[in-house]
């Protein structure tokens, strides 16, 4: 990834830029991030199912190819912490295992616990709306470091015969734990939307949401029925530090 | 300047709420039985296991029906703040060997805690096996476990852990006079070969589901026990399966990723053993053990004695039997359908 980027910034722009009034600022920034994991298809998520997400602080820095008056290109480096917790109550929720010859299924009420710490990677193109507002759609790529997914289920039934947890007389005796954290991916890339709005010519307010391409789970991991995405919503200040470059 | 207050007060207002207290513990100090209305039992420990809120009464002889009425009076103290009901200095009284006393004590705060008084002589509670009661499993089904009720029996099975799969590998078995415990190895589709199991002590089923590639950790093995048998005498027949393999973890921290299964040369073989343990606050020391690990294949219910080896000169806190219908079946080794038939478990003493 990283020797893509260089390619990118040593021969793609150069030629885009040429003829062109440009310039290359760097800032650092700070922010906070909102976000989950989404099942898909969404039929998946169960009825009365309730998120609540963990508001993390978020740092990174970031290069601004100020290419005209209408467009820039930005490349950031930011670290994010996504933590949430889901509750939900479901029915004969299935867990597969022997590749998928075999199955569990639980009733009851479920809790899970997510955390991932990432470094986000967004490449994002600015087009100015107006004077203060960008529009900032973008790719990114996410080194992800530490992932923890645990899903406890409480007060339900447990079996291999799902005519028993269809038919189970909830709350029941079983409660489950399911530590997802080895089937965790390492990696995640996706497609953002944003906004910038410019104070002045130092400070800038972001704010992005971005969606995952793909699932949080590794390709091989086929003991649930359904894939989860990363959305997150992120809100940031920015301060153009240093103006590297100028023509 | 206004809003800088206001910040200022939604923080103090944060800052001042404060995080609701846990409810108080209290427990039962320095239980003593004085005035024993017994003459031939003496009462030889009071163990007081606090984990479980519960006072054993050791006795150091064998309770008979002339055994009861046994009543004594109990003097203790309570943690700070504390009530009981009933008092100290009340009588208290059991009515047969399985009786449970209770006392309800109160913390300072309100809180209720159930303290239980627990009579125990020198054998084992419910070893001939005649009372089974009605478990719920993980399937929301009822299976038995043996003794008299899930709060007041000494044994454990693992059959809560393989409920899901709606197998129970310890099961009651009529014999024609009575019944017997038939301890089967079992599969599921999850794992190739899974010993059937009873011992003294608790099945953790916390410990089996978040250890599930270590079945070892879901067993609490262990009574309380203070006096030293020569001996461990049953009856029992076995007939080992036929196909006695060992399953291997693909994954060693994954239960889910599958088994490579290897046949083993031989015969598999059950396993009983029981073991004296000193545990205080030196940590655990083993007193004593007796132990019978055979292959042969016996059709009648046959009488075995297993001898206690010591290996310490300490009094005892603890005793645990075990019954494995396949001896290595906590490293996933065995043979499906060895079956183990165990009955009347008695623990011997000079005469």
């Amino acid at each position: 990834m990283r020797k893509r980027l260089i390619l990118l910034l040593t021969f793609v722009l150069p030629s885009v830029l040429m003829g062109q009034t440009y310039k290359l600022t760097l800032y650092p920034s700070i922010g906070a991030d909102v976000g989950g994991a989404v099942p898909f298809p969404l039929s998946d998520i169960p009825a009365g199912a309730k998120w609540t997400p963990s508001v993390n602080p978020s740092l990174g820095a970031g290069l601004k190819f100020t290419l005209n008056d209408r467009w820039d290109l930005i490349v950031e480096a930011n670290y994010h912490n996504l933590e949430f917790t889901a509750e939900a109550d479901v029915r004969s929720q299935p867990y597969f295992y022997g590749d998928q010859q075999y199955v569990i299924y639980f009733s009851g009420h479920t809790e899970t616990d997510v955390e991932i710490k990432f470094l986000e990677i967004p490449l994002m193109a600015g087009y100015s709306i107006s004077n203060n507002w960008i529009l900032t759609p973008g790719l990114y790529y996410s080194k992800i470091f530490k992932s923890d997914f645990s899903t406890s289920g409480q007060d339900g039934v447990t079996s291999t015969d799902k005519a028993i947890t269809d038919n189970a007389v909830l709350p029941g005796p079983s409660n489950p734990n399911y530590d997802f954290d080895d089937y965790m991916d390492t990696w995640d890339v996706g497609v953002l939307l944003g906004f910038r709005y410019s104070l002045n010519h130092r400070l800038s307010f972001t704010t992005r949401l971005q969606t995952g391409f793909k699932s949080i789970f590794k390709a091989d991991f086929d003991s649930i029925d359904y894939e989860m995405y990363q959305v997150r919503l992120s809100v940031g200040v920015a301060i153009n530090l240093i103006n590297l470059w100028q023509k | 300047m206004r809003r800088t207050l206001l910040i200022i007060s939604f923080f103090l207002l944060l800052a001042s709420c404060k995080k609701e207290k846990d409810p108080e513990d209290a427990s039962i100090i320095g239980y003593a039985v004085t005035d024993l209305n017994q003459s031939v039992l003496a009462l030889d420990v009071v163990y007081t296991e606090e984990s479980e809120k519960c006072i054993y009464l050791l006795f150091n002889g064998n309770f008979t029906a002339a055994s009861f009425p046994l009543e004594f009076t109990a003097e203790f103290s309570l943690t700070e703040g504390a009530v009981s009901l009933p008092a100290s200095g009340e009588t208290v009284s059991f009515n047969n060997k399985d009786d449970r006393f209770h006392y309800i004590v109160t913390a300072s705060d309100g809180n209720v805690i159930d303290y239980y008084v627990v009579l125990r002589d020198n054998q084992i509670p419910d070893s001939d096996f005649e009372d089974w009661y009605l478990a719920t499993g993980m399937d929301g089904r009822g299976f038995y476990e043996p003794g008299l009720s899930a709060e007041a029996t000494v044994w454990a099975t693992a059959n809560q852990g393989t409920s899901t799969f709606g197998l129970y590998c310890t099961t009651p078995y009529e014999t024609g006079d009575g019944k017997a415990v038939r301890i089967v190895t079992g599969e599921t589709s999850l794992i190739p070969v899974t010993a059937g199991t009873l011992f003294t002590g608790k099945f953790d089923v916390d410990g089996a589901i978040n250890n599930p590639t270590d079945p070892k950790k879901a067993t609490d093995f262990g009574m309380p026990f203070s006096l030293r048998p020569n001996g461990l005498s049953f009856r029992y027949s076995f007939q080992p399966g036929a196909r006695y393999i060992r399953a291997t973890l693909k994954n060693p921290t994954n239960i889910f990723g599958g088994f490579t299964v290897t046949e083993i040369e031989g015969n598999d073989s059950f396993t009983a053993y029981a073991v004296l343990e000193r545990r205080d606050s030196n940590g655990i020391t083993e007193v004593a053990r007796a132990e019978l690990i055979s292959d042969i294949a016996v059709d009648q219910m046959t009488p075995a004695v297993l001898p206690f080896a010591y290996s310490s000169d300490q009094k005892p806190t603890h005793l645990y039997v075990v019954f494995a219908s396949s001896k290595d079946g906590d490293l996933f080794t065995g043979a499906v359908g060895s079956t183990l038939f165990v009955d009347d478990v008695e623990l011997l003493y000079q005469e």
